[in-house]
Formats: C-alpha cells, sequence, structure tokens
C-alpha cells in the first residue's frame, strides 16, 4: 500500500466512515506498520475528544432575550401592514414591473382611452335647443355649452360688425349731406363681413339655430348691395337701404341675437 | 390503514421522521408563498441548532446570537431562492457559515496582528490547564475548554469542517454541501484540522 492510499484510509478510519470489518481490516494493517501507529492512537485520542466535547451551554438570560426577538421578529405583522404589502405587491405588478401581456394590454387600453377622449375633443358638441323661458320672445336659444369661445367670438364679432352698419344707414338723415370717405369705410366693413358670412350661416346650422341663420340670411343680401354699390349711386339708394332696414327689423334683430350670444345666455343658466 | 409512504431525506428513505418532516415541508411550502408566520415556526424548529452552531464557529454567545438572528433575516429575505434540493437545516447552516466566515475574515483584516497576539496568549493557558489530554489517563469529558481554545489555531475552513463533523455530526457530503466545495476537500481540511489539534492538545499535555 502506497502512502497516498494509507492517508487516505486513515481519513476515512478517523472520520469513521468505515464499516465494521473495513475498520478491523485497516486496524490489522497498522498494528503491521510501525509509522502509522505510532501517530494513530493520538489522532484517534483527538477524535474522541472532539466527539465526546461537552456542549455549551448559553447563558439562560441570552438564550432567552434571542428566542423573544425572533419570535418578535417573523410573528404576523398587523392587519393594516399586511394590507400595505399586498397594495404595494399589487402596484408593483400593475405599474412598475408588469408582464409583457400586462404591459401590452395597458398600452392597447391607453390608446383606444386616447382615441376617444381625443375624438370627444374633436367632435362639434350636439346642441340642444331650449325655448326662451327667460323673455317669452318665442325665440330659441342654441344651448352653447360645449362651443369653443372662439366660436362664439367669431359670432359675436359678425353679429356687430352688422349692428354697426345697420345702425349707421337708420341713422343718416334724409337731408344729411353724404360724407364720400365715410361711406368707403362702410363699404371696406361690409365687404369684410360678406367674406366670413358664409362660415357663419355653416356655424349657425352645427348649432341648429334658425334663428341665426334666417338673420345672416337677409343680412347677406344687405351686404351684398353695400359692397358692390359705386359712390354716385349711395345718395341716392340710401333712402332705399334705410328703408329695407326698418322694414325687416333687422336692427332689432340683430340686437337680440347679441344678447343671445352673451357670454352667459339664459340657455346656459337654465340648464 | 393509512398507507405507509417514504421520504426521501439525502438519497435516503428515511420513514421514522415522515410526520415531523412532512409538516415541516408544509410549514416550509406556506413560508415560501410569503407566510411570515409560518417562517416563524421554521425559526422556533431550527433557532437552537442555528445558535450552537454560530457559538462553535465564532466562540463568543454575544457574536453567536447576532450572527444566528442575521441569519433568519437572510434566510427570511432569500427564502425564494431555495431550490430544495438539500435539507432545509443544511441550507440554514449554509448561510451560518458563510455568515461566521465573512465576519471572522473581516475581523481578521481589521486587527490581524492583535488576533495573532491573542493567539499566542492563550496557548500559554492552554499548557496550564491541559492535564487532562494525558495518555492512557484520559478524562475526555473534562477538555472542554482546551478543545475550544485548541480549535482557535486552526484556520476558520477547518474549523467549520471539524464542528459540523464532531460537534453536529453531519457527512462528510453534508458538511460538502454547506461548505459549497468537495468531498475531497472537506476530508483534507478534516486531516489537517486533526493533525494540528493533534499537536497543539499534545503542548498541552
Amino acid at each position: 500500500m502506497d502512502r497516498k492510499t494509507l492517508e487516505k484510509q486513515m481519513k476515512l478510519y478517523l472520520n469513521g466512515e468505515m464499516s465494521e470489518p473495513e475498520k478491523v481490516a485497516f486496524e490489522n494493517l497498522l498494528a503491521d506498520m510501525e509509522i502509522a501507529v505510532e501517530d494513530l492512537p493520538e489522532m484517534h485520542r483527538t477524535a474522541r475528544a472532539l466527539h465526546t466535547r461537552r456542549r455549551p451551554s448559553p447563558p439562560p438570560e441570552l438564550l432567552q432575550n434571542y428566542q423573544q426577538e425572533l419570535k418578535t421578529s417573523f410573528a404576523d405583522p398587523p392587519l393594516y401592514l399586511r394590507w400595505q404589502k399586498r397594495m404595494a405587491e399589487l402596484w408593483r405588478a400593475l405599474v412598475i414591473q408588469p408582464s409583457p401581456a400586462l404591459r401590452f394590454a395597458e398600452v392597447a387600453f391607453l390608446m383606444i382611452l386616447g382615441i376617444y377622449v381625443g375624438r370627444s375633443l374633436l367632435q362639434t358638441p350636439d346642441v340642444v335647443v331650449v325655448e326662451d323661458s327667460y323673455n317669452n320672445s318665442g325665440m330659441f336659444y342654441p344651448n352653447l355649452r360645449g362651443v369653443s369661445e372662439a366660436n362664439r367670438d367669431q359670432i359675436r364679432e359678425m353679429l356687430f360688425g352688422s349692428e354697426q352698419l345697420l345702425l349707421e344707414i337708420i341713422n343718416t338723415g334724409d337731408d344729411e349731406d353724404f360724407d364720400e370717405v365715410e361711406w368707403e369705410l362702410n363699404r371696406e366693413l361690409a365687404d369684410e363681413l360678406l367674406k366670413i358670412v358664409v362660415p357663419m350661416q355653416q356655424r349657425a346650422i352645427q348649432l341648429n339655430h334658425p334663428e341665426t341663420l334666417r338673420f345672416l340670411s337677409k343680412m347677406e343680401i344687405f351686404l351684398y348691395d353695400m359692397a358692390n354699390m359705386e359712390s354716385e349711386e349711395v345718395a341716392e339708394a340710401l333712402p332705399f337701404l334705410k328703408e329695407l332696414v326698418l322694414e325687416t327689423s333687422l336692427h332689432l334683430e340683430v340686437r337680440r341675437l347679441m344678447d343671445f350670444y352673451k357670454e352667459e345666455t339664459p340657455a346656459d343658466l337654465s340648464v | 390503514m393509512a398507507p405507509r409512504v417514504k421520504f426521501k431525506t439525502d438519497g435516503k428513505y428515511e420513514d421514522g421522521i415522515l410526520l415531523m418532516k412532512n409538516a415541516e415541508t408544509d410549514i416550509l411550502q406556506q413560508a415560501m408563498s410569503g407566510s411570515r408566520s409560518a417562517f416563524g415556526k421554521l425559526v422556533e424548529l431550527h433557532q437552537e441548532k442555528v445558535l450552537y452552531l454560530a457559538y462553535d464557529l465564532m466562540g463568543d454567545w454575544d457574536d453567536a446570537k447576532d450572527a444566528a438572528q442575521e441569519t433568519f433575516i437572510r434566510a427570511f429575505q432569500k427564502l425564494s431562492r431555495f431550490e430544495g434540493k438539500s435539507r432545509f437545516s443544511s441550507w440554514l447552516y449554509r448561510i451560518t457559515v458563510n455568515l461566521c466566515m465573512d465576519i471572522h475574515r473581516k475581523r481578521k483584516r481589521q486587527a490581524t496582528d492583535a488576533l495573532d497576539a491573542e493567539t499566542e496568549e492563550n496557548l500559554p493557558d492552554l499548557k496550564e490547564n491541559g492535564s487532562a489530554f494525558r495518555e492512557n489517563t484520559l478524562e475526555y469529558t473534562e477538555l472542554k475548554g482546551e478543545i475550544d481554545a485548541a480549535l482557535t489555531t486552526v484556520s476558520i475552513n477547518q474549523r467549520t469542517a471539524v464542528v459540523l463533523k464532531f460537534f453536529h455530526e453531519l457527512s462528510v457530503r453534508e458538511i460538502a454541501d454547506i461548505m459549497e466545495c468537495s468531498e475531497s476537500t472537506v476530508r483534507i481540511h478534516l486531516f489537517r484540522a486533526m493533525k494540528r489539534l493533534k499537536e497543539t492538545l499534545r503542548e498541552v499535555a
């Protein structure tokens, strides 16, 4: 037997990993080998000493503290803490680290929501026409809730310009000297208003307000006449225009419509 | 009559401890699904063994208590990594051993000189108190203090192997599993430790 094998056998022997027959055979072998036998009893004694070492006892107070602290550390937490933990886990699973499928579903949901909200914002809302209970005029007020401020301003601008022109005509006396410069300004204004009358008619259709639409239709003819009138024709045509305005009561109608499109109409207040 | 089921433990079939093992497995599964109180029950089952192992490795009860508590905290944090390939107790022992080795290395790095001086100082005391280790008239049970002191003279790996083998009576295979090395390495640690201990105890005698 070479030295390596011998050492290996000795380790097995000292570690107590030999079966009884192997142990006896090995002890017999060692008995024949002077050097190994010299070392073995002392090694054997050391191993026995280690095996029979008395287990030390911890100080009772330390053991008690140790057990108590562990018990406290791993006791069930209060109910609110458990819920807090569950909510944190849910938040983590849904928001911080969602699974790929969940992430896809979340993105799809957000896209659908975005499209829906975007379309709602871009679409003109259906206008609810409410009967005027404010002044019993028999007219209908458009419900302007949801109509943008920019759209209201356009209508107000149209009405304001129209009223200005109509009052100019009514207030000009028959025997008054005709001011050519002033009339040129009126003609320019009529021309400007004529350009926006069509978009305003479309807006009135969208708002589903027949009163506005009717007024704009009448006003369109009037504006056309004014915009295309030559300077030399004005003095002659002015009395007819004045008569036309008074007959059609356009100046009164425009005033009433301007009241409708104030910042807060009676219809807005009634909803 | 209920069928007698055998429970496999480290390659051996043991039916005598079936009920206890099954109960521990159930508790372990509950703990792995996040139950803190279930883990508390596992702690109750293993707290003493872990404390004694930490003491055997550290040689001080206060240090052992801290190390044992840290062991359970780490075990709870890493419980999801427990694959069940080894026994739960072996897994706990592995954490304890790693923790104690880390502490030992840290201390050694911090105060190598001081530690050496202390070891040197311990040897004369050993000699003074070592009368029990005498040929033919040995009273082995009286050697507790001397053995503990002699263990400080071997390396931490050798000490761990000796402690697990002789004080906790684990097999070489289990020790290899706990120390995360081969069985041959464990045998070498044991053999070298035995030689060293033999020399130290002879000096004492």
